[in-house]
């Protein structure tokens, strides 16, 4: 029931006597704060007549003008809520629960226009720290926000129609952004979009993962999988398909702001299975590959180590069956992506340089 | 340079006097678009009453005014959810106050119960009571006015 009622206005307790604590940086993460003076200056208004930083045409900032008597209304709502965050930073004090303390600590930062603007302007997945901290509850709810508006989404939708869920695993319940990336040196120097096709040429050398996690985890024992599958080779004997292992890492340590999975942040101790770039074979048409993340599943105690040990003998890289591996080693799918690969003219010179043989070429007629 | 800041009109003129050229703006004799005088008309009349003269003007404001901007909605949100909440609480306590009333009245009095909830059908609030209203009337009082 919103409804405007006759009411008789109040006046808001004397700012003053309260404690300033949105600008109290001795025990809040200096991410809470914006880092350029100058947009603080003209955000809090510390001189009279200021101009914008953020317009840079000279001629344009003097144009603009600012809507009247929005800084002493905006000073206004700024007291009100840093008021209403300094209740919620007393009861976080008092809770022990983890997660209910990161609920409070976001609902007390969520508000305050400093982190806004942080998040609002500033790059969110090639996040600088001191601007975008995600080891702060606040901006990993702001992320997951984001994340959900569209990125969720988009990966779900291409994951459905694409069938990559149910024919790798069932299904999945997303909790961590995936994101992958070829190195430079392949040309496509970007992102990747899942489903989107890549040429043999960007995928011939292992990718990058951004592995984002948004939930509360215990960073400091929780370890990741990650398996990139496909899951069209043709298998002629069955008159089907069968499942390849593209590339599989264990034991993957990552953290909520240092997370990029690259060769440097592990060894030859973490690799299941090289990196086999994508080399399809003429005529067999495009294949998808899935990239699994999987959180793996933590000891009892803090004592036993968290490490998985597999057996690389029992892996079967060409006829790999997804499901009974996360069965057997009890992984928890939190988050994918894929991208396809086709024949194309550059697939001879991929397999010549990692020693494959030269593929078959299929035809409509069965010979 | 005169000639090339006078090219954008219709037509002008180029006079001639003792040896200088002058150029002289004239009524416009070509429309400008090629729609007919009483077509351009009706596209104009639609036009102003389209959809997107009705709607409200985008807000240009530069990023640190949009975030003042986006704080000051929060800060009224949470204001005004903070009355509401204040008000429907007040509401119930009052509810429940009339609740308790009313059944320690019927254990009391079950007569002056029945009394009080006495059915009120078919009364009418009274013509003659004014109707509560936000500002004094313009005619505060009715002097010749004639119960009839």
């Amino acid at each position: 029931m919103l409804q405007r009622s006759i009411h008789t206005t109040r006046v808001l307790k004397n700012s003053d006597a309260t404690i300033h604590i949105w600008s109290d940086f001795t025990k809040r993460p200096s991410s809470l704060s914006i880092q350029s003076p100058k947009v603080k200056d003209y955000l809090f208004q510390k001189r009279p007549s200021l101009d914008p930083p953020s317009i840079r045409r000279r001629s344009n900032r003097i144009k603009y003008s600012s809507p009247e008597h929005i800084d002493e209304i905006f000073k206004m709502s700024y007291d009100f809520l840093e008021q209403r965050s300094n209740k919620f930073y007393e009861l976080a004090n008092k809770t022990s629960n983890p997660l209910k303390k990161d609920v409070l600590l976001t609902k007390a930062e969520i508000n305050n226009p400093e982190v806004q603007y942080n998040f609002q302007f500033n790059g969110k997945l090639d996040n600088i720290k001191s601007i975008i901290d995600y080891d702060v509850p606040v901006y990993r709810h702001l992320g997951k926000q984001h994340w959900e508006s569209y990125g969720q989404m988009l990966l779900m939708q291409r994951l459905e129609t694409l069938a990559a869920i149910p024919d790798t695993l069932p299904t999945l319940v997303p909790r961590a952004e995936v994101n992958v990336k070829f190195p430079f040196s392949t040309g496509v120097n970007k992102w990747i979009e899942p489903g989107e096709f890549l040429s043999s040429s960007v995928t011939s050398m292992c990718p990058a993962f951004k592995v984002q996690e948004y939930d509360y985890v215990d960073v400091e024992r929780q370890l990741y999988t990650i398996l990139i599958v496909n899951p069209d080779v043709p298998d002629l004997n069955k008159d089907s398909f069968k499942t390849a292992l593209c590339y599989g890492l264990v034991n993957v340590k990552l953290s909520y702001n240092d997370n990029l999975v690259d060769p440097r942040k592990f060894n030859s101790s973490n690799i299941v299975a090289d990196y086999l770039p994508p080399v399809p074979e003429k005529n067999a048409g495009k294949q998808r590959f899935v990239i699994w993340v999987f959180r793996q599943p933590l000891a009892a105690d803090n004592q036993n180590s968290n490490l998985l040990e597999i057996d690389k003998e029992q892996i079967n890289r060409d006829d790999f069956d997804v499901r009974r591996f996360t069965k057997k080693y009890s992984l928890d799918p939190v988050g994918a992506h894929l991208w396809r690969s086709e024949w194309d003219a550059n697939v001879a010179v991929v397999r010549e340089k990692y020693g494959l043989p030269s593929g078959r070429v299929f035809s409509r007629v069965r010979r | 340079m005169l000639a090339q800041t006078f090219k954008k009109p219709c037509r002008a003129v180029v006079e001639r006097v003792s040896g200088t050229t002058v150029f002289v703006r004239n009524k416009r004799t070509t429309s400008k678009s090629a729609l007919s005088p009483l077509t351009q008309r009706v596209v104009t009349q639609l036009s102003v009453m389209s959809a997107s003269r009705k709607q409200p003007k985008l807000l240009k404001l530069s990023r640190e005014d949009l975030i003042k901007h986006q704080t000051i909605e929060r800060c009224w949100s949470l204001y005004q959810q903070q009355q509401r909440d204040r008000r429907n609480t007040q509401l119930e306590l009052q509810f429940k106050s009339i609740q308790g009333a009313m059944s320690l009245l019927q254990e009391l009095s079950p007569l002056l119960f029945e009394a009080a909830n006495a059915s009120e059908k078919g009364k009418r609030f009274p013509m003659e009571m004014k109707v509560p209203t936000d500002f004094p009337p313009d005619t505060p009082w009715h002097y010749h006015f004639r119960k009839s």
